[in-house]
């Protein structure tokens, strides 16, 4: 097998029991890549140029997500200007089925990142686990509250760097709910989700060796941060 | 906890010189990976017959079904999907959005679906085509499996009429409803597999892929933990 070029240079795993409001990846660019030969590599933003953490991530809350109560940014939080679209419970509580609704879009600056709030679904919302007892294929028995049923949030947020320019992060999240009702039946859902796009950047730093991701609320999952580089630097185990 | 490596493609179909199917499915999905990255390279093959009758409408795009629950599957009693489709037309401000499938009139249903795309009779060969992105975060873990798609890419046109009604982007949220008994077993069980249907045009005609239509699903490096 060749090496190849992208790398999973990191991981937080922040267990449902053990829930945070901030997760963050700092010293990005000491991470480091071996080929098959054993050449290391340490990968900077010029020979390791893309940064793209994919997360899964469940927000411990009944209470809707507004939009500035989920950020992100790189190296500092402050001084950013941001542009979204978003769609989510804050703007349409109720779904449906037969028929769309529109999103929103805002654009702002000064602000303390990028926000991401409107596109993400509280997940212990109220009436939530209106589902039986279930048993797994090992016998387990999962009541319709557990973790394991509950919804999850999944986003991707990603920069290049050059570390000669002031760096744009970029992002995407999208959710799908059970709502409150069992859905073989209905035609509209309730808390049914939310998805948003958007982009930002602060004005204080070149530098993308951190990354942070910041939640007003406590939040537990799996953040897995990838690098792709500019050669084939890392062996494929 | 550990990181290790392990890039590599884990399965593909295409339909090659065949534009005659209707599904796309890779199964068998060797689950012990980080991440499953999921592409959907495509075009879609309106019979001669169904042309005229759609021309210059939307059309619901490819179905999307997962973990072997569709109809003759291994799980196609737990084919109860909760979907989420969104979508950006140029012509039409800001993105819209439904839950559900477009096709099936309550929010929990038997398949996934993309969004839609724009038909118009007479186009070229391959204008109906599309990509779609889609990432399964810990395909093997012991929680609800989903997969968040991202792409688009339809822009249809005739050497007439060309290029109105094409697809900024969309978005997709697939998973199996973690709340029903039917299918929740199967939705906190492996993402091992994974069909892209060609689906049926709004007259109910049958739809196929075009030649060399393509699903390809990628393993994006492993960790040890399988359960939050």
């Amino acid at each position: 097998m060749p090496d190849q070029n992208w790398v999973l240079i990191a991981q937080q795993q922040i267990p449902y029991s053990n829930p945070t409001s901030a997760v963050q990846f700092q010293n990005l660019n000491s991470s480091t890549a071996t080929s098959e030969a054993g050449v290391t590599v340490t990968l900077n933003a010029s020979n390791a140029p893309v940064y793209r953490m994919f997360a899964k991530y469940t927000i411990h809350t009944s209470s809707a997500i507004s939009n500035t109560q989920g950020y992100s940014y790189i190296y500092s939080t402050s001084q950013h200007d941001h542009a979204q679209e978003w769609n989510g419970e804050n703007q349409n509580t109720y779904l449906y089925s037969n028929n769309q609704t529109t999103g929103a879009s805002n654009a702002s600056y000064y602000t303390t990142g990028t926000y991401w709030g409107y596109g993400a679904q509280s997940n212990q919302y109220s009436m939530y686990g209106w589902g039986a007892q279930i048993t797994d294929d090992a016998g387990v028995v999962v009541e319709p509250y557990d973790r394991r049923r509950q919804g999850q949030n999944v986003g991707c947020w990603e920069f290049y760097s050059t570390e000669q320019m002031y760096p744009v992060h970029s992002h995407w999240t999208m959710i799908c709910t059970e709502g409150i009702q069992d859905g073989s039946n209905q035609t509209s859902s309730q808390k049914w989700g939310g998805y948003e796009l958007g982009s930002g950047g602060s004005n204080q730093s070149y530098s993308t060796n951190e990354f942070y991701w910041q939640c007003s609320y406590n939040v537990s999952g799996t953040f897995l941060f990838y690098r792709s580089c500019n050669g084939n630097y890392q062996k494929n185990e | 906890m550990a990181l290790k490596q392990k890039f590599y493609e884990l399965g593909s179909a295409t339909t090659g010189s065949d534009n005659t199917l209707q599904y796309l499915t890779v199964e068998g999905l060797n689950t012990d990976y980080a991440m499953f990255h999921i592409v959907f390279d495509g075009q879609i093959k309106v019979p001669a017959s169904t042309a005229s009758a759609i021309s210059y409408s939307w059309q619901y795009g490819p179905t999307v079904q997962m973990q072997g629950a569709w109809a003759g599957g291994p799980n196609a009693s737990a084919a109860k999907y909760r979907n989420m489709m969104v979508e950006w037309m140029p012509n039409n401000g800001n993105s819209t959005s439904r839950a559900g499938n477009g096709a099936e009139a309550y929010v929990t249903t038997s398949y996934g679906r993309f969004p839609r795309w724009y038909f118009i009779d007479g186009a070229y060969d391959f204008s109906e085509r599309m990509i779609m992105e889609g990432v399964c975060v810990l395909p093997g873990d012991d929680t609800t499996k989903c997969i968040a798609w991202n792409g688009g890419g339809p822009n249809p046109g005739n050497p007439g009429n060309y290029g109105n009604y094409g697809i900024a982007r969309w978005m997709t949220y697939t998973k199996l409803d973690a709340q029903l008994a039917a299918s929740a077993p199967t939705g906190i069980g492996p993402m091992d597999s994974i069909r892209i249907g060609a689906g049926t045009a709004t007259n109910g005609d049958a739809l196929t892929f075009n030649v060399f239509s393509k699903l390809t699903v990628y393993g994006m490096g492993w960790t040890d933990v399988h359960s939050t």
